[in-house]
């Protein structure tokens, strides 16, 4: 028993850091996440499939003149701060786009700045949007605020053109994994409509791969090794993510693979993403909101 | 000069389950030579599970040289691990590592460099240039820390673990693996072993959710 009498002063710290923490929150991070979550992945995808405005393979968007069109995609935006989200809602709304996509990280996780979020797009987004969680959307137990404000974050909608039609699926990531019945459903998804589709595009919060080292984390190999070897059976075009913050690109047979940079206020990369979808495939361009 | 070495093995089966393996279970064999501090071990395993569609999961080779600093032994290896998650998919690990041993603590630290690729096979089939049949990562960060009731000559131990390395795998060093061991050795060359390993998601981004487990019993033996 001397080893304990020895490493009693790190016990006792030990101790008393394990006491705090579930009373803990720095700015805005919630360090209760450290330990346990009050909305686990499984009970967040089974909300989000029984939401009503969930699943169903209906158009959401339809660009019936052509088999062209753009959408845009954002993504960290972290409100608290709108300075930067109404710098893109205003280009969103002078440009061609037919929607955007929000990779997750819409907000701090507190109510408040949800309902800032919502309000503010209500007010100025002139297309639709379709958002998923980030982590920091489930700080402070933001789940049944996000669901309440902006609806499911597992869910699909599909894009008819004049002669074919495109397949987006959003996917939550906000706890670094899909959980088993997203996984299953995703593969099941893909097992019954891809074909169906011309392009799929996948949009979630958590990056894939590790261009650069952050202390953020990513999912686990085999989670990767299980992503990765969908995107090759069904011929995935593009996965959104964010979370990383800053942009990087990786093609990796059919696959494109696309980290968005930050629209963050007061951050010194903040840009959106401009997709231009076409029968030649899926151009896209980085745009600043700084000036 | 007359070589005299000591050739040992070791083998391990598991069982686990993961969201995307559902329930699994590894098999794995590793044999190992070692010569005055020098010693190279090589290794192979194979995974089964409904979710996988091939058993062959990894190769690992491994060459390491131990030396005594301040009577405990500093171990520097090299490594390479080669595995095969499906028909089309590869993923290499290149490292190097530095392991120390206390009496109750052992740290390991080192930095692996991971590639994923499409099979040969596979890109020529469908005609994809090496650039778009890659992605190499950053350098990662390998880690262990250990703690060890006993000293490491009794005859059995208990010891706990956090690290993100295992035999076949490197996880990312922002996923923390936790492990629990449990050792006996009923006469010198033979060692009993008994791990339980538990995974999470999403710990260093604040929101932490269960991921898997898995259970492992293995034998050590110095042949």
């Amino acid at each position: 028993m001397g080893y304990l009498k020895k490493y009693r002063t790190g016990l006792k710290t030990g101790l008393l850091v394990g006491a705090l923490l579930p009373a803990g929150c720095i700015g805005d991070a919630d360090l209760t996440g450290f330990l346990y979550s009050s909305a686990g992945v499984n009970k967040r995808f089974e909300e989000s499939i029984n939401h009503v405005s969930a699943l169903s393979l209906k158009p959401a968007v339809e660009a019936t003149d052509t088999n062209a069109y753009a959408f845009m995609a954002i993504g960290d935006v972290h409100v608290g701060g709108t300075e930067n989200l109404g710098l893109f809602l205003d280009k969103a709304a002078g440009g061609d786009a037919l929607f955007f996509a929000i990779a997750g990280d819409l907000s701090t996780g507190k109510k408040e700045d949800m309902l800032v979020m919502k309000n503010f797009l209500n007010s100025h987004a002139s297309v639709p949007y379709y958002p998923v969680t980030g982590n920091h959307d489930l700080y402070f137990d933001g789940w049944p605020s996000f669901i309440q404000y902006f609806g499911p974050s597992t869910y699909f909608m599909t894009v008819r053109c004049r002669d074919t039609s495109d397949l987006f699926i959003f996917l939550d990531s906000g706890s670094a994994t899909l959980g088993k019945d997203q996984a299953n459903w995703l593969k099941n998804l893909l097992k019954q409509e891809r074909s169906n589709f011309r392009y799929c595009i996948i949009v979630t919060h958590t990056n894939l791969f590790r261009s650069r080292r952050t202390t953020s984390t990513n999912p686990l190999v085999d989670e990767l090794y299980f992503l990765m070897d969908l995107c090759i059976d069904y011929n995935i075009d593009m996965v959104i993510t964010g979370h990383d913050h800053r942009h990087s690109e990786e093609q990796f047979g059919h696959t494109t693979f696309v980290i968005l940079d930050a629209l963050l206020d007061g951050y010194k990369y903040a840009s959106y993403l401009k997709l231009e979808v076409s029968e030649q495939g899926i151009d896209y361009q980085f745009f600043s909101v700084n000036p | 000069m007359t070589l005299f070495g000591q050739p040992a093995v070791s083998g391990y089966a598991e069982i686990g389950n993961s969201p995307v393996l559902g329930t699994f279970g590894t098999f794995a064999m590793i044999p190992e030579y070692k010569v005055h501090g020098l010693a190279v071990e090589t290794g192979i395993s194979l995974l089964g599970s409904g979710q996988k569609e091939t058993l062959l999961d990894a190769v690992m080779l491994r060459g390491s040289y131990a030396f005594s600093v301040k009577q405990n032994p500093l171990g520097l290896a090299l490594g390479y691990i080669w595995k095969q998650p499906s028909t089309e998919l590869r993923e290499t690990n290149i490292y190097l590592s530095v392991d120390y041993g206390l009496k109750h603590w052992y740290f390991l630290l080192g930095n692996n460099f991971r590639t994923y690729r499409l099979s040969g096979n596979y890109r020529e089939e469908q005609g994809f240039s090496r650039e778009d049949s890659r992605i190499r990562e950053s350098w990662n960060l390998m880690y262990r820390v250990s703690f060890s009731v006993n000293a490491p000559q009794k005859s059995w131990n208990l010891i706990t673990t956090i690290t993100n390395v295992d035999y076949f795998l490197i996880e990312q060093e922002t996923n923390p693996l936790f492990n629990l061991r449990g050792l006996y050795k009923p006469r010198q060359d033979l060692v009993l072993f008994m791990e339980a390993w538990y995974k999470t998601s999403g710990m260093l981004n604040i929101q932490v959710n269960h991921y898997g487990f898995q259970f492992r019993f293995g034998v050590t033996w110095d042949i």
